[in-house]
């Protein structure tokens, strides 16, 4: 479904990603781990189009999107939560969620989008009406995930979901990704936290100073040394 | 006590003028971090539009002044076209200056065409005289019309930013542009769309300006500027609610110096003011944004 | 087309700090200034019959002046101040009540108009060099403004729009200045004098300081520039400047009235400033075209200020990049700008000095040097910070050896930056204290510690991107020479950094493996090159303990182990350093000993060994292994 070959992308005169190739096929979890300055949040950012590669491809559904706009990327399916929920603050959750559905012009598909999307996170409609910056960590996390679920994305990416979160929010997010999959969307998450995602995922990357080192089924990454090494040096 | 009152309402009516004006500066920095130096200029160009449309084309007034909101809010979306956009990614100094030269140029060509005198604003008839009796004194018409505008504007105001979905995108756009981007805005829809905004209250304040004290001149913008700024720092720099709140405290402060103190200081009691706030508190009032200031 | 532009003034800013040493004795240099000289004096005799003339050069000498004045300010310093003219204004009122309400001699009058300017400058100025570029650029604006306001409506003094005629000539001894020509010299010779101030100054350290604050603040801060202060002394001289013609133009004009602080003025002189591109020659002729035009175009001042807003509007889009563009320096100066030594050969020069770390008494506290006492050189105890209800970091305490490497290594977002940045000073903490060798040093500024022999680098890179890489390194070395600390005389100051210096910074530029470099502007260096040279910075302050956030990040698996290597280097040569890294094959390879923090708390502590076997820093990074059964 995603198909990125070959990617280099540059921040100034710093070579951030180097020949990354990665693929996600149709209703999988696909999984990129590594240590932090990785290039993990550089990739996801090339892939939505708000960074531009300065070499290889990104290919959609079989159409060409690198070099695309931001705007133009989210019309065609592929939405970003991004790391640290990216949030609106001083907008309620309501106009969080309405910003979500920015791309779309006809008023059924917004509220519908909205409404389906607030139906995942039931917790988020009593709090329909209050500011995102005045919510918990795990509240956040959850409607950040919603405004990306508003356009019915085919492919959802999450950079670092469980960035800052207690253990038992954390596993309430990964369980609401793994039922998001279970519904038909396609999964590329972005982790620091490998296990927890290893053990959510089908496969897995493990990204090294702007490099993929390792491409392997989920379950057999978890018990790799090379993990382990490269997160822990030794 | 009816000087008080009389001089109270005068400064409320001076006070939503600059609220007017303070809120089209304020929307511009809360979006882009950038001070709009011909934000008074293009107000001030507004101002005589009108008088061209009311004067010489013998518009009325309430033609001309959707109309001259209309023509000023593109006047200030082309200015942002022209001197901005290429600069926003660039060295602080370079959008600063080409913001002064857009303010040199207005007001020189201002000065070119209409000559430094002030030109007599046309007061229509209707706007004449007093209107109603309130708690004991007559309220002049003109600032009726004052009051109402402003209050119409800002629910109008109100009611686009939590409603309309450009609205609640350039909030969006001035919390977290990437963000923004990665729901698909284009922030460059947004920001015109702000300038577009911003200069037609500006505009619709100086026309108010214009009827309630009689004249244009082709300085009348600087000085509105330096208090719009000095509004907005009172209220919280970035904050429109805090541009409304300063922009009233400012015009019935500026209303009681003149009329108990003297009248020859009356523009350096907005810059008193902003002073005396820098020194003690640079956030503001109602605490603006400080990770752009120091 | 543009390229090219910036190619030339790139090189006419090559060193322009070590460089213009050596610029005085070049014959090129010498030979134009004596041109000038000659020319300026004799052009009275020119024109001795037509004063128009004379008027024009005394006023394009006043202009010069202020453009320097000006370009200090705003080009060296990068601090935009809209509100300039505003000191011409005191300086000229100043001049005019003294000289109208008392008898005092021009000669005295003139030195306390500059007085009332600089102390307009402290009283005013100063409190608001705290904010930041747009804002600072207003708020001058408006106060000049209101200066002009109270020009305008002090009756009782200034006598309003009137305002203050009859001033009457200075006088030596017994000789009037009753024709322009002696205003002529007056002002030629303050132009010199000014020239001469300007020069030394912007070519010293007190120069290079500004250069700091303009280009990178923080960078300069941490090698111990007290930034604040470089601000303040800029606006002295500048402020001091533009008094000075003020002082002088009242006489002379007969009259002075509000217009002097109108912002017009300022408007022109800044374009002399972006017309001129920060050189002096550059400076003056713009001074004379802007001065010279105009006065022939006399009825056309509208139209001249129309065309130069549209100017600004079009030279800032045509170039956005190049606030120092400048017009004439491109057709009339290149050959001018070359400085004697520029055809040498790009040799690196021996290097005479050797640079010495810290406390003399080298080596690691091992087993092996067993007469070496365990000193702890850097303490901190409970440190706590909160930024609003988050806690960042929580009661943490840790400990600094002398001679040892500490290394701290935590997940994303474990507070390591936050720990390092109240360290060094960037803020204070909430809560608990930091001791560098027994002295407290919670909440000092950053220069102060600093200079205390601390030196940091930084996660982003902080360098001073338009100069080389000699006069970013020499901005570590400015303590070892004449510094404007109030307590020098007149000479120390304008004395020029010692050569000393200079080798303590080829020195460091060597140590790092970045000799034969010197020369080259920091922006156009490679990414590794550029966390060389900020390390170069570091180690010139001559340090004991060095604070390194991340040196590693954006280093390529070479370079990494090149950096492995070069701090294992300066550790061996007696320096102590505190290492935040998430390259965990540094972090494990360099560090003596660790600690291991997580959502702000200290979780672990010990040798690398002990802490990559540490179960709770695994889960910390790995993440948790039992699933917590939810609510």
């Amino acid at each position: 479904m995603l198909q990125v070959k070959g990617l280099h992308t540059y921040y100034g005169s710093l070579c951030a990603l180097r020949e990354v190739s990665l693929l996600v096929e149709q209703g999988q979890i696909v999984t990129l781990i590594g240590a932090n300055g990785a290039g993990k949040t550089t990739l996801l950012r090339t892939i939505s189009g708000i960074i531009q590669p300065t070499q290889g491809s990104i290919t959609f559904e079989g159409q060409r999107i690198d070099g695309l706009g931001p705007h133009k990327i989210v019309q065609m399916g592929i939405c970003q939560v991004p790391e640290g929920r990216g949030l609106f603050p001083d907008l309620t959750v309501w106009e969080n969620l309405r910003m979500g559905a920015y791309t779309l012009r006809d008023k059924e598909n917004i509220e519908e989008g909205i409404a389906s999307a607030v139906e995942m996170f039931p917790r988020l409609a009593e709090r329909i009406g209050q500011k995102a910056g005045t919510m918990s960590g795990g509240e956040q996390q959850m409607l950040a995930v919603a405004r990306a679920l508003v356009l019915k994305p085919r492919l959802l990416m999450l950079d670092e979901p469980s960035l800052g979160l207690a253990p038992i929010l954390v596993d309430q997010v990964f369980a609401k990704i793994q039922e998001i999959n279970r519904m038909g969307t396609t999964i590329l998450l972005v982790e620091q936290n490998a296990r927890r995602a290893l053990m959510l995922a089908d496969v897995g990357y493990v990204l090294r100073t702007g490099e993929v080192i390792l491409r392997d089924d989920a379950s057999k990454l978890m018990e790799n040394a090379v993990v382990r090494e490269s997160y822990l040096g030794g | 006590m009816e000087l008080f009152v009389r001089q109270l309402v005068n400064g409320l009516a001076l006070g939503s003028i600059y609220s007017l004006v303070a809120i089209g500066f304020a929307m511009v920095y809360g979006i882009l971090f950038f001070i709009n130096f011909p934000h008074g200029e293009i107000l001030m160009m507004g101002m005589y539009i009108a008088l061209i449309l009311m004067g010489q084309l013998g518009v009325p007034f309430v033609i001309t002044l959707p109309l001259a909101m209309l023509l000023t809010a593109l006047l200030g979306m082309s200015v942002e076209k022209i001197a901005y956009s290429r600069l926003r990614t660039v060295r602080r100094l370079a959008p600063l200056l080409s913001a002064m030269g857009v303010s040199l140029a207005f007001q020189n060509l201002a000065l070119v065409i209409w000559g430094a005198k002030p030109l007599p604003y046309p007061v229509p008839d209707a706007l004449r005289g007093e209107g109603l009796m309130v708690v004991g004194i007559q309220i002049p018409r003109s600032l009726i019309l004052i009051f109402a505008l402003t209050i119409v504007l800002m629910i109008g105001l109100q009611v686009f930013f939590k409603r309309h979905i450009v609205g609640i995108a350039i909030r969006a756009v001035s919390q977290n542009q990437t963000s923004a981007k990665l729901v698909g805005v284009n922030p460059n829809l947004e920001i015109s769309a702000t300038f577009a905004i911003g200069s037609a209250l500006a505009a619709a304040g100086g026309l108010l300006l214009g009827v309630r004290y009689g004249s244009v001149y082709p300085t009348v913008g600087f000085s509105l500027m330096l208090k719009a700024f000095a509004a907005c720092v009172l209220g919280g720099i970035g904050s429109i609610p805090g541009a409304v709140v300063g922009g009233m405290i400012i015009g019935i402060t500026e209303t009681f110096a003149v009329g108990y103190i003297s009248s020859a200081y009356r523009d350096a009691i907005a810059f008193a003011v902003l002073t005396l706030v820098l020194l003690v508190r640079p956030s503001g009032l109602l605490g603006g944004r400080t990770e752009a200031i120091v | 087309m543009a390229g090219q532009e910036s190619k030339i003034l790139e090189e006419g800013s090559r060193n322009r700090f070590a460089g213009m040493l050596r610029s005085l004795s070049g014959v090129d240099e010498r030979v134009i200034y004596g041109v000038i000289l000659v020319l300026g004096l004799a052009l009275p005799l020119a024109f001795l019959q037509q004063t128009y003339y004379l008027r024009i050069g005394t006023l394009v000498c006043m202009y010069f002046v202020l453009a320097l004045g000006y370009n200090a300010v705003v080009t060296t310093a990068g601090l935009f101040d809209l509100g300039y003219t505003a000191y011409f204004a005191v300086g000229a009122y100043a001049s005019a009540l003294l000289m109208l309400h008392t008898n005092l001699s021009f000669w005295i009058i003139f030195p306390l108009s500059i007085l009332a300017t600089l102390v307009y400058v402290l009283i005013v100025s100063v409190p608001i060099l705290r904010f930041k570029g747009d804002y600072l650029c207003i708020i001058t604006l408006a106060f000049a403004e209101i200066l002009r306001l109270v020009l305008n409506n002090w009756l009782e003094v200034t006598r309003g729009p009137l305002g203050l005629p009859g001033i009457r000539d200075p006088q030596i001894f017994s000789y009037t200045f009753n024709s322009l020509i002696p205003y002529y010299y007056l002002a030629f010779l303050v132009a010199i004098a000014a020239l001469i101030l300007v020069n030394r100054l912007t070519y010293s350290a007190v120069g290079l300081r500004w250069s700091g604050v303009r280009e990178n603040p923080d960078a300069a801060e941490s090698v111990g520039i007290n930034t604040h202060r470089a601000k303040v002394h800029v606006y002295l001289v500048g402020a001091g400047l533009a008094g000075a013609v003020g002082a002088v133009f009242a006489p002379f004009q007969g009259i002075v009235d509000p217009s002097a602080a109108h912002l017009d003025n300022t408007v022109i002189i800044l374009t002399m400033v972006i017309l001129g591109g920060g050189s002096n020659y550059g400076l003056l002729a713009s001074a004379a075209v802007l001065t010279v035009v105009p006065e022939l175009l006399r009825g056309l001042t509208t139209y001249r200020l129309l065309a130069l807003g549209l100017f600004f509007v079009f030279i800032m889009n045509l170039r956005p990049g190049g606030f120092r563009f400048s017009v004439l320096k491109h057709f009339v100066l290149p050959e001018w700008e070359k400085k004697p030594g520029e055809d040498k050969q790009v040799v690196a020069p021996a290097v005479t000095h050797e640079i010495v770390f810290g406390s003399a008494a080298a080596g690691k506290p091992d087993g092996g040097s067993a007469d070496v006492p365990r000193e702890v050189i850097l303490r901190g105890e409970n440190v706590t910070k909160r930024f609003g209800g988050l806690v960042a970091v929580d009661d943490v305490t840790f400990e600094l050896c002398r001679g040892e490497i500490l290394g701290v290594i935590g997940p994303n977002g474990a507070g390591k930056t936050t720990l390092f940045n109240m360290i060094t000073g960037t803020y204070p903490p909430f809560a608990g204290d930091i001791f560098l060798r027994d002295r407290k040093i919670t909440g000092w500024d950053p220069h102060k510690i600093a200079r205390l022999r601390v030196a940091r680098t930084f996660q982003i890179i902080k360098l001073l991107p338009n100069l080389t890489v000699l006069d970013n390194t020499m901005l570590a070395c400015l303590q070892e020479s004449a510094a404007w600390n109030g307590h020098s005389s007149a000479g120390e100051v304008t004395r020029r950094p010692d050569e000393e210096a200079i080798e303590l910074a080829r020195a460091a530029i060597s140590y790092v493996g970045l000799a034969g470099q010197e020369d080259t502007i920091a922006k156009n260096l490679s990414f590794g090159n550029r966390r060389l040279l900020e390390l170069a910075r570091a180690l010139a302050t001559q340090p004991y303990l060095i604070l390194m956030d991340e040196p590693a990040s954006g280093m390529n698996p070479q370079e990494v182990r090149e950096l492995i290597d070069l701090i294992r280097g300066i550790n061996q040569q007696g320096l102590s350093i505190l290492l935040i890294e998430h390259n965990m094959t540094v972090a494990m390879e360099l560090s003596d000993r660790l600690i291991v923090l997580d959502h702000g708390e200290k979780i672990a502590e010990g040798t690398p060994d002990e802490v990559q076997q540490n179960k709770r820093v695994i889960d910390a990074y790995l993440g948790r292994e039992q699933e917590v059964a939810s609510g």
